[in-house]
C-alpha cells in the first residue's frame, strides 16, 4: 500500500510542478523517489519496517501486500525508476508523460496485491489507459499514432472478454473474492470428485485470455511487435517489462487459486505456451529492426513464464521473481543501449546502430554482450539461473513443454546473435553516440552477473 | 588449487581490460605467464597427490538452491580431472608461447591472448568441476571461446560465418547436453557426480532411462566433438588463426566429449546400446574423416579432418569400453596433433599467410627445425612403430579386435588411410620443387625461437609419449602405467581385451604394414615421381599408363591410391555436400521460411488480428465447452 | 466449508440464464416481426421526396465528415469525465445514512482527486479556448 501512496502523491507533485517546464528534471527527480519506494518495499519485505497501519485506511479484503507482494512491488519500482533514469534526456515540455508512467506503475502494484477480481480489473485498467495515451504520446509521429489507436482497440476488446470473464466467475461461484472463487472447485473436486463447473471454466478463460493479451502470448500477441515499434522507446520498455511483470503475477496468483483443479486447466496453457514460444522465437528469425525483435523477444519470454503459471506454489516466487528481474533488467538495457546510439529519430531502429561498437566503445560493446546473453539464457548470467529454475522444476511434470522450450532457447541463439554480430564482427560506416549513463549499465550488468554467478546468495539476502 | 583456476581468469582480466594500454610483450608475458603458473601448481598437485590416489575437492560457494536441489560450484582434482588439467595447461603454456611469436604483428594481440587465457580458465571449468552443472558452464564457456577465436579476423565475412556455423552446431549438441542433466536431475535428484555415479552403479535405475541419458550426453559430445553429423563446423572453425586451432580444436576442447564419456563411465558402462552407437558413430566418422582428407589441399583442413578423424577413432575406444585407451589416445594425439597445428602454423608464417601445400614444396631446406618435427609429428600420428600414437592406436585397435574384428577392420582401414593423407601433405609441403611464383623461395624463413621451442618440446613429448601406457610385452615393471593409474577412477572395471598372445602379433604386424605400404605409396607418387596434387588426374588417366615407364607407380595408383582418392572424392562431394549439408541446412533454414510466413500473418491490419484474437478465443471456449 | 458447499445450491447455473435468453429472443423476435408484417402489408409507392432523408430547417451544405478542432473533443471528454463523476453521487445519496462518516470520508478523497484533476485540467490550459 506504501508504495501506491508515494507513488500517487509523487505523480501529483511532478505533474503540479512541471508544468510547462522540461521534463529532463523530474525525470530524475521521479526516479529517485522510486528508488526509495523500492528500498521501503524491501524493508517491508524483510520485515525491517511495518506498514501495516497504512492499510487500514483502505477496504479490507480487496489487497494484500505480504512479503512476496512487498518484493514484486520493489521489482517493479526499481524497473520503472531505471527506465525514467535512463531515458531522462528528453525535450518535451510538460511532465504529463512521467505522471502517466506512475498512474500506471500504481495500476501495476494494484495488479500485484490484488485479493478480490474488481481491484484486479481496476488495476488493469489503471494500467492500460495510461498506456493507450503513452503509446502515442509522440504525436508528431505517425507509427506512434497508430501504435495508439492499435493497442486502444484492441485493449477494449481484450478488457471486454476479461470482464466477461469476471461475470462469468461471479455467476459461477458467487464471490469475487481470489481465495474463495478457487476453493469452491477445488473443494467440489476433492471432496465428491467433481469436474469444474462449465461456469466456472468459461470464465477462467476468459479472465485469462484479458491477460494472456496483456503478457502477449501468441495468439493474442498480435498487438504487441506494432505497438512495441510505434511506441516512443521508453514506452517500449515499460509496456514490455512492466505490463508483463504485473500481468504475470496476477495471472499466477490467479491460476494459484485455481491449482485445485489444475487438470481442467493445464492443457490449454500448455498448448499457448508452445504456440508462444515457437512463434515468438521463430517470427523473430526475420526481423530487421531491433524493436520488432526484442517485442518477438518477448513474446518467447512469455512463452516460458507461461511455464511458471503451471508450476507456481506458495513457495516458488523466487522463480518468478528471478525470472522477470533478468528478463526486465537486460531488454531495457539492450532496448535503451540502442535508443541512446541512435542518432536521432526513432524510425526505423534497426541493428546497424551498434556496427563498429567493439572499436569505438568496447566496454559497451561487451556490456551489450553480457544483456544479449542473459536474455538468451546464456550461462554465468541471471538469464540462465531463471531459465534454469524454470525449466528444472517445470520437467517432472511438463516434460514436453520443457523440450519445446529448450528448442525455442535454441532458435532464439539465431536473432540474438545479430547484435553481437553487428557490435563485433562488422565495422561500422555510420558514427555512432556516445553511450550516456553509462554507470547504469554497468549496474544491470553487474546484477546481472551477480545473480547469474551467486544465485543462491543474492536470492538468500533477498530473502525470496 | 583455486589458484589452478584463477590465474587463467587473472590473465584474462588483466589483459582484456588494461592489455590495450601496455606493449605487447608485456601482455603476451602475462598471459603466458599465468598459464604457466597454472600448469606449475597443477603439476605440483598432481606429483603431490594425484600419483598417490588422492583427490582434493574444494567448495568455492552455493551456486542454486532450490527446494533438494543444490548446487555448488565446487571442484574435484582427480586422477582423471588432474590428468586432464595437466594437457590443458601443459599445453596451453606452449601454444601461449607460440603465440607470442605467431600474432607479433596483429592488431587484435591483448585481445587474442585475453580470449585464449578466457579460454583456458573455461576449459578448467569443465574438467575440474565436480558436478554437471560446472561441467556445462565451462561447455558454454569453451564454445564461447571458439566462437570468438574462430570469428578473430572479424572483417572477413566467411570467418564471421564459420564462427557462426560452429556456435549454431555446437549449440544442438548442447541441447542434447542439456536434455540429458535435466533427465538426470529428474532421476538422481542431484548434478553432483559422486552422488549420480554411485545411484546408477547401484543398478535401480531402469536400463532405459540410463540409455536415454547416456545418449543425449553423447548428442552433447557429439557437437563438441565433432562426429557426424555434427562435424563439419570444425574443418570451417580452421578460419582461426593457427595457434587457436592447435589449442582448442585439437588439443583440447575437441576432446571435451571424450572426457564427458569417460567421466561417465559408470553410466556408458552399463549401456550396451548406447555404446554401440558411440562406436559406429565413432567408426563412420572416422572413416568418413580420413577419405575426405585425402582430397584437400588446404594444409590446415587436411588436419582438420585428420582431427575429426582420430576423435572418431577415440569414441570408437570408448564404444568398445576401452576408456583407458581413448583417454591415452587423447593424450598422445594432443601431443602430436599440437605439434602438427604448430608446424603448420610456422609454415604459414613462413610463407607469409599460405596454406595452399599446392604451392608449397621443398620447404626441407628452408625451415629444418620445422620440417623435423613435422616429420617426428607426421610419423607419430601415423603410427611409426615406438612413437606415441603408434602405442596408442594400437591400443584402441586390440580393443576393437577383441570387441569384434569387423570393427578391428574398419578402424585398420581409417588409421591406413590416415598415413596415406598425412604423407601425401607432408611429402608435397616439404619435399619436391618449390612451387609458388608469387612468393619468392628466398623470403621464405624459419619462425623465431618463441616458436619452435615448443615445436621441439611437442616433438619431444610426440616420441616419448607412448612410454605412459607401454603394452604389456614390455614387460610388467614398466607397461600400462596409465592404465593402472586411471583404474581407481572407474566405478566398473575394465575388459582387458582377450587375446592370444600370437593373435596379437599379428595385429601388431598387420598395423605396421599398412603403415609401411602408405609410406611408400606416398613416397613413389610424391617424390619419385614428383607429381603435385592438382595435376593428379587418375581418373581419366588410364591411357597414359600403359605409355608412362613408372609402371609400378601406375598399379599402386590404379589399384591403391586411386580407388581410396576416388572414394575421398565421392565422400567429399556426395556424402558431405549433399546429404550432410543438404540436410543440415534444410532442417537451418526451416524456422526461417516459416519466419517469413508468420510475418506474412502479421499484415499490420487491425481487423486481421481482432479475428484472429476472436478464432481463438472461440477455440479455447470450445474445448472447454465440450 | 458447510457454509460453501451450501451455496452450491443457490449457486447459477448455466440453466439461470435461460429466462434472459428467452427475453432476449422476445425482444429481438418484436422487431423482426414488426418491421417484417408492416413491410409486408404496407403499400409502397415509391416516390422521389420519400426516398430522401427526412429533414427540416436549412438546406445540406456538405459533408457531414469535416475535421473539426481538437478542443471540441478536449471538452467533450472532459466533460463526461466529471458527468460521470456527479453519476456516483446518486448511489452516493441513497445511501447515504447507512454509509455513515466513513462512506462521507470517502466521497470526500473521490471528490478532492477530481478536484485536483480539475486543477490540472485548468491550469495546464485545456479549458482556453483562444491562445
Amino acid at each position: 500500500m506504501i508504495s501506491i501512496y508515494i507513488l500517487f502523491i509523487t505523480a501529483v507533485l511532478v505533474l503540479f510542478l512541471g508544468l510547462n517546464k522540461s521534463e529532463t528534471k523530474f525525470g530524475y527527480f521521479t526516479s529517485l523517489i522510486l528508488i526509495l519506494t523500492t528500498i521501503l518495499c524491501v524493508a517491508g519485505a524483510k520485515g525491517w519496517m511495518n506498514f501495516d497501519k497504512l492499510s487500514t485506511w483502505a477496504p479490507q479484503n480487496m489487497m494484500f501486500f505480504g512479503p512476496s507482494e512487498y518484493l514484486f512491488t520493489a521489482l517493479i519500482t526499481f524497473i520503472v525508476a531505471i527506465v525514467l533514469w535512463i531515458f531522462a534526456e528528453n525535450k518535451e515540455i510538460g511532465t504529463d508523460r512521467i505522471g502517466l508512467i506512475l498512474f500506471a506503475t500504481i495500476g501495476a502494484i494494484m495488479m500485484i496485491g490484488y485479493q478480490h477480481m474488481v481491484v484486479l480489473f481496476l488495476g488493469l485498467e489503471t494500467l492500460s489507459i495510461p498506456l493507450f495515451v503513452l503509446a502515442g504520446s509522440d504525436r508528431e509521429r505517425l507509427s506512434s499514432n497508430e501504435a495508439a489507436i492499435k493497442y486502444f482497440l484492441m485493449g477494449a476488446f481484450s478488457t471486454a472478454i476479461f470482464l466477461l470473464g469476471i461475470a462469468f466467475l461471479y455467476g459461477g461461484t458467487g464471490t469475487m473474492e481470489l481465495q474463495a472463487i478457487g476453493l469452491k472447485p477445488s473443494f467440489m473436486h476433492a471432496l465428491e470428485g467433481m469436474a469444474t463447473p462449465v461456469m466456472i471454466r468459461i470464465g477462467l478463460v476468459l479472465v485469462s485470455i484479458g491477460l494472456l493479451f496483456k503478457i502477449s502470448a501468441a495468439p493474442f500477441h498480435f498487438w504487441s511487435p506494432d505497438v512495441y515499434e510505434g511506441s516512443p522507446n521508453r514506452i517500449m520498455a515499460f509496456m514490455s517489462t512492466v505490463v508483463k511483470s504485473a500481468a504475470f503475477v496476477a495471472f499466477s496468483k490467479l491460476m494459484l487459486a485455481f491449482s485445485g483443479v489444475k487438470s481442467d486447466w493445464d492443457y490449454w496453457i500448455v498448448a499457448i505456451a508452445i504456440l508462444t514460444i515457437l512463434w515468438g522465437n521463430i517470427a523473430a528469425l526475420k526481423q530487421n529492426s531491433v524493436k520488432r525483435t526484442l517485442a518477438y523477444s518477448s513474446i518467447a519470454h512469455a512463452g516460458y513464464l507461461l511455464m511458471y503459471v503451471l508450476i507456481a506454489t506458495e513457495a516458488s516466487d523466487f522463480i518468478l521473481f528471478v525470472y522477470l528481474l533478468s528478463y526486465a533488467l537486460s531488454s531495457i538495457a539492450l532496448l535503451a543501449m540502442a535508443h541512446q546510439l541512435q542518432l536521432d529519430t526513432e524510425e526505423n531502429l534497426n541493428f546497424d546502430v551498434f556496427k563498429g561498437l567493439s572499436k569505438k566503445q568496447p566496454a559497451m560493446a561487451l556490456l551489450l554482450a553480457i544483456f544479449v546473453f542473459s536474455t538468451a539464457g546464456i550461462p554465468v548470467t541471471a538469464g540462465f539461473a531463471a531459465k534454469f529454475y524454470l525449466f528444472s522444476s517445470t520437467f517432472a511434470s511438463y516434460p514436453l513443454l520443457v523440450f519445446v522450450g529448450l528448442l525455442g532457447s535454441a532458435i532464439s541463439i539465431g536473432y540474438y546473435f545479430k547484435f553481437i554480430k553487428s557490435a563485433y564482427l562488422e565495422t561500422g560506416t555510420s558514427d555512432n553516440r556516445i553511450v550516456e549513463n553509462r554507470w547504469v549499465y554497468w549496474l544491470l550488468a553487474m546484477v546481472l552477473v551477480a545473480v547469474g554467478v551467486f544465485g543462491a546468495v543474492v536470492l538468500q539476502f533477498v530473502g525470496v | 588449487m583455486s589458484i589452478i583456476i584463477l590465474l587463467p581468469l587473472l590473465g584474462f582480466l588483466v589483459s582484456g581490460i588494461v592489455g590495450k594500454y601496455l606493449p605487447k610483450q608485456v601482455v603476451g608475458l602475462i598471459s603466458t605467464a599465468a598459464v604457466v603458473l597454472s600448469f606449475a601448481f597443477a603439476l605440483h598437485m598432481f606429483l603431490e597427490k594425484s600419483i598417490l590416489g588422492e583427490a582434493v575437492s574444494q567448495k568455492w560457494f552455493t551456486f542454486l538452491q532450490v527446494g533438494g536441489l543444490q548446487i555448488d560450484v565446487a571442484f574435484t582434482f582427480d586422477r582423471l580431472s588432474g590428468w586432464m588439467t595437466l594437457i590443458i595447461t601443459g599445453i596451453g603454456s606452449l601454444i601461449h608461447l607460440y603465440s607470442m611469436g605467431y600474432m607479433k604483428e596483429d592488431e587484435g594481440y591483448y585481445k587474442f591472448f585475453a580470449y585464449l587465457n578466457l579460454f583456458v580458465f573455461n576449459m578448467l571449468l569443465l574438467v575440474l568441476g565436480s558436478n554437471f552443472i560446472m561441467l556445462f558452464f565451462g561447455w558454454e564457456g569453451v564454445g564461447l571461446c571458439s566462437y570468438l577465436l574462430i570469428g578473430f579476423w572479424y572483417k572477413n565475412l566467411n570467418y564471421g560465418k564459420a564462427a557462426r556455423k560452429a556456435f549454431v552446431m555446437n549449440r544442438i549438441g548442447d541441447l542434447g547436453l542439456l536434455l540429458g542433466l535435466f533427465l538426470i536431475f529428474k532421476e538422481f535428484k542431484s548434478f553432483d557426480y559422486t552422488i549420480v555415479f554411485d545411484q546408477i552403479a547401484a543398478g535401480n535405475t531402469p536400463a532405459h532411462v540410463l540409455t536415454a541419458i547416456a545418449l543425449l550426453l553423447f548428442v552433447g559430445a557429439m557437437g563438441k566433438s565433432a562426429q557426424i553429423p555434427l562435424y563439419t563446423w570444425l574443418p570451417d572453425a580452421m578460419a582461426g588463426p593457427t595457434p587457436v586451432s592447435a589449442l582448442i580444436h585439437a588439443a583440447t576442447m575437441v576432446t571435451a566429449g571424450v572426457y564427458l564419456v569417460v567421466r561417465s563411465q559408470a553410466l556408458y558402462f552399463q549401456t550396451a546400446l548406447a555404446s554401440d552407437v558411440i562406436m559406429w558413430v565413432g567408426l563412420a566418422t572416422s572413416l568418413m574423416a580420413a577419405l575426405i582428407g585425402l582430397k584437400q589441399n588446404d594444409i590446415k583442413k587436411v588436419l582438420a579432418y585428420s582431427t575429426v578423424s582420430q576423435l572418431g577413432l577415440m569414441f570408437v575406444a570408448l564404444g568398445c569400453g576401452a576408456y583407458t585407451a581413448a583417454m591415452f589416445h587423447l593424450t598422445t594425439h594432443a601431443f602430436f596433433k599440437a605439434l602438427l597445428f604448430l608446424g603448420s602454423g610456422s609454415v604459414i608464417h613462413g610463407m607469409h599467410h599460405e596454406q595452399d601445400i599446392r604451392k608449397m614444396g621443398g620447404l626441407k631446406s628452408k625451415m629444418p627445425i620445422t620440417y623435423f618435427t613435422f616429420l617426428i609429428g607426421t610419423l607419430a600420428i601415423t603410427g611409426f612403430p615406438f612413437l606415441s600414437g603408434f602405442f596408442s592406436k594400437d591400443e584402441i585397435l586390440l580393443h576393437a579386435f577383441s570387441h569384434s574384428p569387423l570393427v578391428w577392420g574398419l578402424s585398420l582401414i581409417s588409421a591406413s588411410i590416415t598415413g596415406f593423407y598425412m604423407f601425401r601433405m607432408f611429402f608435397v609441403t616439404f619435399h619436391g620443387k618449390y612451387r609458388n611464383t608469387h612468393y619468392p623461395l628466398e623470403k621464405v624463413h624459419e619462425s623465431p625461437i618463441t616458436m619452435t621451442l615448443p615445436l621441439l618440446i611437442l616433438a619431444v613429448l610426440s616420441v616419448l609419449g607412448g612410454l605412459l601406457n607401454l603394452p604389456h610385452y614390455f614387460g610388467h615393471n614398466v607397461a600400462g602405467a596409465f592404465s593402472s593409474y586411471l583404474a581407481p577412477m572407474y566405478k566398473f572395471a575394465e575388459h582387458s581385451p582377450e587375446v592370444s598372445a600370437s593373435t596379437e602379433w599379428l595385429l601388431l604386424a598387420a598395423a605396421v604394414s599398412v603403415f609401411i605400404i602408405a609410406f611408400v605409396a606416398m613416397r613413389m607418387k610424391y617424390i619419385s615421381k614428383n607429381s603435385v596434387p592438382e595435376e593428379d588426374d587418375s581418373m581419366s588417366g588410364l591411357g597414359k599408363v600403359l605409355a608412362n615407364k613408372f609402371y609400378v607407380d601406375e598399379i599402386y595408383d590404379a589399384g591403391v591410391v586411386a580407388p581410396i582418392e576416388i572414394a575421398g572424392t565421392v565422400t567429399d562431394g556426395l556424402v558431405d555436400d549433399i546429404a550432410i549439408k543438404g540436410i543440415t541446412d534444410s532442417i537451418g533454414k526451416s524456422p526461417n521460411w516459416i519466419s517469413s510466413l508468420l510475418s506474412r500473418v502479421q499484415n499490420g491490419n487491425i481487423e486481421y488480428y481482432l479475428i484472429y484474437m476472436v478464432i481463438a478465443v472461440s477455440i479455447l471456449l470450445a474445448i472447454n465447452l465440450f | 466449508m458447510l457454509d460453501l458447499l451450501n451455496l452450491r445450491t443457490n449457486m447459477s447455473t448455466p440453466e439461470s440464464y435461460i429466462p434472459i435468453l428467452l427475453q432476449m429472443g422476445v425482444a429481438v423476435g418484436f422487431v423482426v416481426l414488426t418491421l417484417s408484417i408492416s413491410h409486408l402489408l404496407g403499400p409502397s409507392r415509391k416516390t422521389a421526396k420519400k426516398e430522401d432523408n427526412f429533414e427540416c430547417g436549412i438546406e445540406i451544405k456538405g459533408d457531414a465528415r469535416f475535421p473539426v478542432s481538437v478542443k471540441y473533443f478536449l471538452s467533450a471528454i472532459l466533460f463526461v469525465l466529471f458527468d460521470v463523476e456527479v453519476i456516483f453521487f446518486y448511489p452516493y445519496a441513497v445511501n447515504f445514512k447507512s454509509m455513515g462518516w466513513d462512506g462521507f470520508m470517502a466521497v470526500l478523497a473521490f471528490v478532492s482527486i477530481f478536484l485536483m484533476g480539475f486543477l490540472y485540467v485548468w491550469k495546464r490550459g485545456a479549458l482556453e479556448w483562444e491562445k
